[in-house]
């Protein structure tokens, strides 16, 4: 844990440019960027290339960076930012994929990478019940996926949740709630079509 | 065989005990590496700053160039026997008191 003194001399150092500050920094948060960026991308190359974007934009915004929030709290911000960005551009590029297939050129879709997403971090004998929650969890609204990942992947409390979204926390608490009823609703759809 | 809502419940708790993925520690030098990423940062003027000196500069090249023109004009007058008398005239006139 560190602590404010140590987190204000830290700022201080990266807002001076100085390398052993940056890489003191990306030893601190790595692990939690590219955790939150597979969480919500549930892509290991994405989450890699993600996590490095990260940080080349906190390094490029350290001067704009108020010290109204805790680092953790907006470096957290800019990932989220930037896989949500990622997925938009993903879908968008499923969309038009899908355009294309209804005018026929089947050559030109892009395949969509359906193979079930395995968390590195899940145990064992979860691992099979995990890939499909996940599944469940990319066809949520972007809201409670953000809410959901942060809380049960990344383990935020919903305090953190808020600050890092930038709700309040009775908001994620709903989006928490909503999220479950839509989980279950699909895995019971699932279970329907699936009947393990 | 399990119920539909024990399934439910089995699958809503898989991700209970999830630990952190480890990230790769070869991000930092593919970072470090980027060309977006210089290793010490060069404080640069901001572009209005770059602007404004540009201007002050050009301003004061103009002013040096038109007194310069202004200058030569001046003492570029040739001394012909008519403009002596020319200011002789006018020289005497500044010694008539009314």
């Amino acid at each position: 844990m560190v602590s404010l003194l140590e987190e204000k001399s830290l700022i201080e150092k990266l807002k001076n440019g100085e390398p052993s500050a940056f890489e003191l920094m990306f030893g601190q948060y790595r692990d939690k960027v590219y955790n939150t960026a597979l969480g919500l991308l549930q892509n290991k190359e994405d989450a890699k290339d993600i996590s490095q974007e990260v940080f080349v934009e906190v390094f490029r915004s350290i001067h704009n960076f108020r010290m109204q929030s805790a680092l953790s709290t907006w470096i957290y911000r800019i990932t989220v930012q930037k896989s949500l960005e990622w997925i938009r551009v993903k879908n968008q590029k499923k969309r038009y994929a899908l355009i294309v297939s209804l005018f026929g050129k089947e050559d030109q879709i892009q395949k969509t990478n359906d193979t079930p997403f395995y968390h590195p971090g899940v145990l064992l004998e979860n691992k099979e019940r995990s890939a499909i929650l996940f599944q469940a969890i990319s066809r949520l609204p972007i809201n409670q996926r953000t809410a959901f990942t942060l809380h049960k992947v990344e383990l935020l409390s919903y305090a953190e949740i808020a600050d890092v979204m930038q709700v309040s926390v009775p908001s994620i608490e709903s989006l928490m709630f909503r999220a479950k009823q839509n989980l279950k609703r699909r895995l019971a759809l699932y279970y329907e079509k699936n009947e393990p | 065989m399990k119920s539909k809502e024990q399934w439910i419940t089995e699958t809503m708790g898989s991700l209970e005990g999830i630990h952190r993925a480890d990230s790769d520690p070869l991000i930092f030098s593919r970072i470090a590496d980027s060309s977006r990423f210089p290793s010490k940062r060069t404080a640069l003027p901001g572009n209005r700053l770059i602007w404004q000196i540009a201007a002050g500069l050009a301003f004061l090249v103009t002013l040096n160039i038109f007194s310069l023109v202004v200058y030569s004009r001046s003492t570029a007058a040739p001394q012909t026997t008519e403009n002596i008398i020319v200011a002789e005239y006018f020289s005497y006139l500044d010694t008539i008191k009314y």
